[in-house]
């Protein structure tokens, strides 16, 4: 049990206090040596102020950090380093246009005695550290160069260099495909074995299972609770997360699917090959499949934004060519892409601007727009959908990820298509936003509404979906029909990779053997 | 519903406080500031070519782009008034007018063509059209040219009962711009594009035609500013609008518009402009070298774009 021999670093009720809200509040929690511990908590809860604190961006309005036995005061995120405790951010921080010995000595260059960089010594101790990962990648190679992975990896490398006892990945899967994860869990669990700490940030709770050896809620600034991953279930989990029992996060079913809106028969471009589906009225076809495997390639040639070389497209039996994506919004398609901050919002712009840009012309009085009216609008969408905001003029970057996807929905709702695709529905999005957004889609088809949805999330694609249309390398590797049984993730994925298929254990049953 | 918080330094409101400032500062500085004459100058008739020409800097830049042959255009299209009128004595008041606009219109759709067609970065390629503008002028011609008449010269130094006429010139273009960027579906369209690109393009606008419009809108603005140069110079010149495009460009950035499009009111530019305007009248009361005046117009930039980027910079900051 609890040892305190065995804790490298401690938060003694830290409190964080930012002008008009506390961030966190009374935190208390430690973590072990050469342990993997999972962070856990809605958008809000305080992971990320946490972790700035660890890191030395914050300091923390009272409390105290004791690390190794000693307190703690971190004055920067430098200081942090240099103390042995290292954090990767959900966007890295490394230069595209250098390699990757450059990158991991960055600033702390090793000198021949001319003073001058000595890169064959760098390159030396770069591939020393790539070794004790085992992971092997070209250390010559530009980072623009380099897969997601890859660059995860060289973050992973920075981190080891300046000898790092604690290394904290912040949401380190959001940009992984599901085999780049399981390389990623290869690395974590040599670092541990090597008796690094590993801070573990994540909404995947898939991924805590599988990685972490212990977890710690967080919510509205407040540890609700730090267990052994074995000692609880999912649902346990959640209900510690959001504070109150989610017996189903997906709603169910729609019962009434009807005849065949959309058909693609044949369809093939650049990335696809010979492709064949159809889409009934009220249905969610899920689109599953690991990344690079033609999914967004898939939906991009239906909705005409990629060119499609050969096949045919077709609404209710009436073929269409979508030159670009405007005939094919014309034609009752809507569009939300996965990169919501970079393709889905419009980030200087305010709520309502965001709400209303796709059908102005219902506002327009003698050209101009009548401002109240869209007002109204946007107030009737965010009372539908339940939407947390400050004020509609509010700029739509400064909401949380589960309330601008809600905005793009709002936007995409007034369209009035017949067709939704959306990619990636919940991508970072918490729990409580997650089943809001389902709820929306499930009420969208119970109406007589299609959707497409991609997504790299299994549960959500098993939980969400009439039909699974599974995806390998541009092929449609096989339709599975829910409404006789429902799938596993095992089944789709070895669709997906295109042979039998085991998900990765999770930490605990070795453990309990030893 | 609680309301937007209101700050003094916000961008588009800080560029009002900062124009208050200014011409406080200048009253105390020096009391010829406030002479009737004086003020009206500064105010209703200096600011007339160069506010003209910002708006068209403003909606280009909104729009995601940015011109850098305003400078040149507005040499060539003074020029080629006084031209007019030398070449053809006689020639109406509104023909000139129609072509001097014609012409600013369609060097800003050449611009728009580079960029929308030729996907060339709107940078390179309005200081491209700058090159081959500035070219053709000293081609057209080595020295100014005058003798623009007094009827044309009426939409500078004309007067309706008390108010100067170009004062009224600018100000109709300004609410109609305004009008444009603000209330109409059209826009709307261009701060999408401007702020999004790939966005604009799945809620369905047209984008490369929005683009487009917004160097055309450019142009006639630039046609429109060197039709009240023309008539305040009595004449044009290869270098009449030396410096413009950097000017329009301060004008704009110290209205709190964002060089990275999408963002800002276009009221701001004329605030900036105004601003300028002052700081020019200033300069020239205090009796300050043009040298270093050019020098402390340059420094305004740069503290501006600083000064907003900073701003920008630590409400990002408060929101992680």
């Amino acid at each position: 049990m609890m040892n305190n021999e065995n804790i490298l670093l401690e938060f003694m009720n830290i409190d964080k206090q930012f002008p008009g809200v506390k961030a966190l509040d009374d935190v208390s929690m430690s973590f072990r040596f050469g342990e993997v511990h999972a962070l856990v908590g809605e958008n809000g809860a305080g992971k990320s102020t946490l972790m700035k604190i660890l890191s030395g961006v914050y300091q923390p309005s009272g409390g105290e950090i004791v690390y190794k036995g000693e307190k703690l005061k971190l004055q920067n995120p430098h200081h942090a380093q240099m103390q042995g405790i290292s954090i990767i951010f959900q966007e890295f921080s490394l230069i595209n246009t250098l390699d990757v010995v450059e990158n991991v000595f960055l600033n702390r260059e090793p000198k021949t005695s001319f003073g001058l960089f000595d890169k064959k010594k760098a390159a030396g101790m770069t591939k020393k550290l790539l070794e004790t990962i085992g992971i092997d990648i070209d250390i010559t190679a530009k980072i623009k160069n380099l897969s997601v992975i890859e660059q995860q990896t060289v973050e992973i490398i920075k981190a080891l260099s300046i000898d790092a006892d604690i290394i904290i990945m912040d949401e380190p899967s959001a940009a992984l495909s599901d085999k780049e994860l399981s390389k990623l869990f290869d690395i974590i669990m040599k670092l541990k074995a090597d008796g690094k700490t590993v801070i573990y940030i994540s909404h995947m709770l898939e991924e805590v299972f599988s990685i972490a050896d212990r977890v710690t809620v967080l919510k509205d600034g407040r540890v609700m609770a730090t267990e052994e991953v074995c000692d609880l279930d999912k649902d346990k989990l959640v209900s510690l997360m959001v504070g109150r029992e989610i017996s189903d996060i997906y709603p169910p079913r729609s019962a009434n699917v009807g005849d065949v809106v959309l058909e693609a028969g044949d369809l093939a471009s650049g990335k696809l090959k010979n492709v064949n589906l159809t889409l009934k009225k009220g249905e969610i076809l899920g689109v599953a499949g690991i990344a690079g495997s033609g999914r967004t390639a898939l939906v991009e040639t239906l909705l005409g934004i990629e060119r499609k070389m050969s096949g045919t497209v077709s609404l209710s039996g009436r073929e269409v060519d979508f030159k670009n994506i405007r005939q094919a919004i014309d034609s009752g398609f809507c569009y939300i892409p996965s990169d919501r901050k970079n393709q889905g919002i419009i980030a200087p712009e305010s709520i309502v601007v965001n709400t209303t840009i796709t059908n102005l012309d219902n506002y327009v009085v003698r050209g101009l727009i009548n401002r109240k009216a869209e007002e109204e609008v946007t107030k009737n969408q965010i009372e539908l959908l339940g939407t947390k905001v400050a004020s509609i003029d509010q700029r739509i970057e400064d909401l949380s990820g589960g309330n601008q996807q809600k905005v793009l929905l709002s936007r995409a709702l007034l369209m009035e298509p017949e067709i939704y695709i959306i990619n990636e529905p919940t991508r970072g999005i918490d729990v409580g936003a997650k089943h809001e957004i389902y709820k929306i889609m499930r009420d969208l088809t119970s109406r007589g509404k299609s959707i497409i949805m991609v997504s790299s999330e299994l549960p959500e694609i098993i939980g969400m979906s009439d039909r699974i249309l599974v995806m390998n390398q541009g092929e449609a590797a096989g339709i599975l029909d829910q409404s006789v049984k429902t799938y596993t993730e095992e089944e789709i994925l070895s669709l997906a990779v295109g042979h039998e298929y085991r998900l990765p254990a999770g930490g605990c049953d070795d453990e309990e053997e030893v | 519903m609680m309301k937007k918080k209101f700050r003094l330094t916000d961008p588009g409101i800080f560029v009002w406080v900062l124009l208050v400032a200014i011409v406080i500062f200048s009253a105390v500085a020096n009391p010829v500031f406030l002479r009737p004459r004086n003020l009206k100058n500064v105010f209703l008739i200096q600011p007339v070519g160069l506010g003209l020409a910002s708006l068209g800097q403003a909606v280009i830049i909104i729009s995601g782009g940015i011109d850098m042959s305003i400078g040149a255009a507005v040499s060539l299209l003074t020029s080629v008034a006084g031209g007019l009128y030398r070449d053809f004595p006689g020639v109406s008041v509104l023909t000139v007018f129609l072509i001097i606009s014609a012409m600013g219109t369609v060097i800003g759709l050449l611009n728009g063509l580079l960029v929308v067609k030729l996907k060339i970065a709107p940078f390179m390629a309005t200081l491209a059209t700058m090159s081959v503008i500035q070219g053709g002028i000293f081609i057209y011609t080595k020295k100014t040219i005058g003798g623009i008449p007094k009827s044309f010269r009426f939409i500078a130094e004309g007067s309706v009962g008390p108010v100067p006429f170009c004062f009224l010139y600018l100000a109709v273009i300004f609410a109609l711009v305004l009008i444009l960027m603000n209330r109409s579906r059209y826009g709307r369209h261009l701060y999408a594009v401007g702020a999004n690109e790939w966005v604009a393009s799945i809620t369905g606008i047209a984008v490369d035609r929005v683009k487009l419009s917004a160097y055309l809108i450019g142009g006639l603005l630039t046609g429109l500013a060197s039709v009240f140069l023309a008539g305040r110079m009595g004449g044009g010149g290869p270098l009449v609008g030396k410096g413009y495009e950097l000017d329009t460009i301060t004008a704009v950035v110290i209205g709190g518009v964002s060089l990275a499009g999408g963002d800002g009111n276009i009221a701001g530019a004329i605030g900036g402009v105004l601003i300028l305007s002052i700081f020019s009248n200033l300069m020239n009361l205090l009796d300050v070298n043009p040298y270093i005046q050019m020098l402390l117009k340059g420094l305004i930039l740069i503290t501006a774009v600083f000064f907003y980027a900073a701003k920008t910079a630590k409400a990002k900051g408060q929101e992680a």
